[in-house]
């Protein structure tokens, strides 16, 4: 879009302007879409062929006849959403007290949209990794009445086609639709496609009327015979539910339904947009203006090519770029040039900080500096280098389109050599403290645990790009330390005694490693981490990355010799040892998703690949999701068959307003095995050397003038 | 002189709902490593002019000073880090304030001022970012009215629409034409501000 703004956009604007109906969006149907009661779109139970605001994340609970659960929704594209349950089922096995907790995943996908005269179309997929005690498939149609009135009807197979259910309309194309086979529980994550769409089919249906802005009435056919659950949980008297659902916060709905003629149920649903910030662009503060040569007051003195001339320079400078969160790296006046190295402590955006570095450049420097050149260091080596002309400073400060001027005007290239450290950058020592959250979900005794305490974080600078770290934790509360499970694993036990570690390790030493990072040649970074590199294993890593500066595609390698550690977590080792290491690809798909693949040998020496999505929102969001298989068999691996989860980071930023690159990720796994468990050192180079090359920089570049 | 009290007010609001409302927030914020590390530059004024502004809908009072000239842009600047850059008094961004205005194209409305009463309509376009900092820009049609005098000064409504929003702009002009007064647009959660132009 910026693109248009230096020739065609006035036409194209303009078009716009007198184009459009005004309203256009108000005339349109009022019908909200809700979360059902297994938290994907749709109405009671059923399904509706419509979909949710693009990157919408919710989280709906709902429970009736002593079934709960909790979904985690994620509308991936404006089209497809994908969703992680957890459901207790109280009831599930006949005259058994036990509960069953179940996860399961859905996806759903709106493969056309209403027209005037059709109806917008849908397709899903329920539980098709899990044990299957929801599992179904449907297709589904929804149309728009008026402004206020909706209906739905669609075909369900499985779960959804056993009230009502006939013959299988796909068996006209062959006949082994007519049968769903019973699917192989044992150990659930297999992707069970041969039963998809197979067995009986039966209708579904509803109407939703959306009453007020707020309030949604809703009347369903629901198809479901509920087969699984035991008949005495609860009486089904009739296949239709009643619900109303109300809206008590922009994003919060509670739904309250009156189920299969005897059953009472409820639900609420919350959901965020990682597009929306609330704090919309930010609370820090303004930028230091521009000074225009020329302008009174600019330090106007001539530099003649003194040293001592310098040194006053780059103090002033540092304490400038200090102020504005920005750590002076290296300075280095030449005759119309100044180079700058800079390490962004502050800014989730890097061009922000280029943008303000090149702000306070111009308010210091004598006015024969023309360009700047500006290069982007992380640990000790600089990722990145910006030339940007003086004058570009001046002149776009206050253009219209000034970002992307500035951005097509800046060189982005990748830096020869060694970076140049002022002499009282190394070495440079620093600690802090912080309070830290761990967490363990879905263990049947307590689904939910979690310490929390206090770490505290070494880091020594030697020279550039040799650092020493380490952390130690200690536990203020929690009851991580009350799981109980042994782990039942057949595989070298290299995750799977996480519980162990946890009741052991208190006080812990998380990690403590010597790390070097340097560049060995154009587009390739390096990094050789050698100590406690997690808080199971400590050996030697070493990391090779080819990532030219322009591109979407990177390659690595990482190579590793580890040894398991005590479950103590102090300084010692158990007998067992694997080299372990992968090869990786890197890829920036466009519109934010990333994907990544890595192949290579696991830490139970099991050989396989990993495959990750994720979409990165501009400001930082990441939702994304990874499967990980290997020659370990599925009934070897156990509960789930192969590794998978699910992940999510959060800016604080976002939250706070505030500019700062800290921010909380979060690994989901349905459960943690040792097959396709990989080790996790800190410093990996991709994410470190990503966020400073061109695509992230255009991308963020928005903020250059902030 | 607080622009900024309010929003971090909400801050504040926000952080306790989200269970970090430990008391003190900003330094439970800095120990955190979650902020506050960026300074509020003291305002080194180039000139006597001063503008008073306040943004009802914040309820934010200010007296700014200018820190910056470029061209026939000034930047104005208060005390707790906030700027409006201002094209001959017509606002085309603001720092600071959140939802800010990044840019935006002063000619057509300054022009549209100088002319007739019957003058033809104007484009405008300005800048914002998205919740992904992503640049978006809006275009506007501007249209001003026969104006009238008004305490001494001559005051012209500046009506400015899109297919989505508008806003109304009001200027007071001296008789040479300067800008004494203004009422101008911010952005959908700042709305408008009141400008007194105070020549030194």
């Amino acid at each position: 879009m910026r693109g248009y703004a230096a020739t065609g956009f006035g036409w194209v604007l303009t078009a716009a302007v007198f184009a459009a109906s005004p309203g256009l969006s108000e005339d349109g149907p009022r019908i909200d879409t809700g979360y059902n009661s297994y938290g994907y779109p749709g109405m009671i139970d059923m399904p509706v062929a419509a979909s949710r605001p693009d990157g919408e994340l919710a989280f709906s609970v709902s429970s009736f006849a002593g079934q709960t659960r909790n979904t985690l929704t994620f509308q991936l594209t404006p089209r497809l959403s994908g969703s992680f349950r957890y459901a207790k089922l109280e009831n599930l096995l006949p005259g058994g007290t036990k509960a069953l907790y179940d996860r399961s995943f859905s996806v759903h996908f709106r493969f056309a949209d209403e027209t005037a005269w059709r109806p917008a179309l849908a397709v899903g997929l329920n539980d098709f990794l899990g044990t299957g005690v929801y599992s179904s498939e449907y297709v589904v149609a929804t149309k728009t009445i008026g402004e206020r009135l909706r209906v739905t009807g669609g075909l369900g197979w499985g779960r959804l086609g056993g009230s009502g259910g006939f013959t299988n309309p796909l068996s006209f194309i062959n006949d082994r639709f007519e049968t769903r086979p019973e699917r192989d529980i044992g150990r659930g994550g297999d992707v069970e496609s041969q039963v998809f769409f197979r067995g009986d089919a039966a209708f579904f249906g509803g109407v939703e009327w959306q009453a007020t802005d707020k309030l949604r009435l809703t009347a369903e056919y629901s198809s479901d015979s509920h087969p699984d659950e035991d008949p005495a949980a609860f009486e089904r008297k009739s296949q239709l539910n009643f619900g109303a659902t109300y809206k008590v916060a922009p994003m919060t709905d509670i739904s309250l339904r009156y189920l299969y003629g005897s059953e009472i149920g409820v639900q609420i649903s919350t959901a965020l947009n990682p597009k929306t910030r609330p704090f919309h662009g930010g609370r820090e503060p303004a930028p230091p203006p521009v000074f225009p040569r020329g302008a009174p007051s600019v330090a106007a003195l001539s530099w003649t090519g003194q040293v001592e001339e310098s040194a006053a320079y780059r103090t002033r400078v540092a304490e400038a770029l200090d102020a504005q969160g920005v750590r002076l790296h290296g300075f280095t006046l030449a005759a119309d040039s100044a180079r700058i190295e800079i390490e962004n402590l502050t800014y989730p955006q890097e061009a922000q900080a280029v943008g303000r570095t090149a702000r306070v450049l111009t308010r210091l420097l004598p006015p024969q500096i023309e360009r700047f050149d500006i290069a982007l260091v992380s640990a000790g080596v600089p990722v990145t280098s910006l030339a940007i002309r003086r004058a570009d400073m001046e002149d776009f400060e206050h253009d219209l389109d000034g970002a992307w001027k500035s951005f097509q005007h800046a060189r982005v290239t990748s830096p020869a050599g060694r970076s140049t450290p002022l002499p009282d950058r190394y070495p440079r020592f620093e600690w802090n403290l912080k309070p830290y959250l761990s967490t363990s979900l879905f263990d049947p005794d307590d689904p939910i645990r979690a310490d929390f305490g206090a770490e505290l974080r070494l880091d020594y600078e030697v020279v550039p790009g040799l650092e020493f770290t380490g952390a130690v934790r200690k536990r203020i509360a929690g009851n991580l330390d009350e799981s109980t499970r042994p782990s039942n694993s057949v595989l070298p036990r290299v995750r799977s005694n996480f519980n162990l570690y946890d009741k052991e390790g208190d006080p812990s030493l998380t990690d403590l490693t010597a790390a070097y990072y340097f560049k060995p040649g154009k587009d390739l970074y390096g990094r050789v981490t050698g100590g406690y590199l997690e808080r199971m294993f400590g050996g030697i890593s070493g990391e090779v990355l080819w990532k030219p500066v322009y591109s979407p595609l990177a390659l690595g390698v990482e190579v590793n010799y580890v040894k398991q550690r005590d479950f103590d977590q102090r300084f010692g080792f158990q007998d067992y040892d694997v080299a372990t290491g992968h090869a990786s690809a890197y890829l920036e798909l466009g519109n934010g998703f990333h994907a990544q693949v890595d192949a290579g040998r696991y830490l139970a020496k099991d050989w396989g690949a990993t495959f990750a999505l994720d979409r990165e929102f501009g400001n930082g969001w990441r939702v994304g999701a990874f499967a990980t298989f290997t020659d370990v068999s599925f009934d070897d691996f156990g509960e789930g068959s192969f590794d998978k989860g699910i992940r999510i980071t959060i800016p604080i930023s976002w939250i706070t307003g505030e500019p700062t690159r800290t921010d909380y990720t979060t690994t989901i796994r349905p459960v943690q095995r040792d097959g396709g468990a990989r080790l996790d050192v800190g410093g990996r180079l991709y994410e470190r050397v990503r966020p400073l090359h061109k695509p992230a920089l255009e991308r963020g570049w928005g903020r250059f003038w902030r | 002189m607080s622009l900024r009290t309010r929003s971090l007010l909400r801050a504040a609001a926000f952080m306790a709902l989200a269970g970090l409302g430990l008391g003190g927030c900003e330094r439970v914020m800095s120990a955190l490593d979650m902020g506050g590390n960026v300074g509020r530059l003291e305002p080194a004024l180039i000139g006597p002019d001063r503008l008073a502004v306040t943004i009802p809908a914040t309820g934010a009072v200010a007296l700014l000073g200018p820190v910056a000239q470029n061209g026939d842009v000034t930047v104005w600047q208060t005390l707790d880090g906030i700027t409006l850059s201002m094209q001959r008094d017509v606002l085309i961004g603001t720092r600071g304030l959140g939802e800010d205005l990044m840019s935006a194209d002063a000619e057509g409305v300054l022009a549209l001022l100088q002319a007739g009463a019957d003058a033809d309509p104007v484009p405008h376009f300005r800048s914002h970012l998205d919740g992904e900092d992503q640049t978006v820009f809006r275009s506007y049609y501007c249209f001003r009215d026969a104006g009238q005098p008004d305490a001494g000064l001559r005051r012209i409504e500046i009506r400015c629409t899109a297919p989505h929003n508008s806003f109304t702009n009001t200027f007071w002009l001296d008789a040479s034409g300067v800008i004494m007064l203004s009422r101008q647009w911010i952005s959908p959660t700042q709305q408008y501000m009141n400008v007194r132009h105070i020549r030194g």
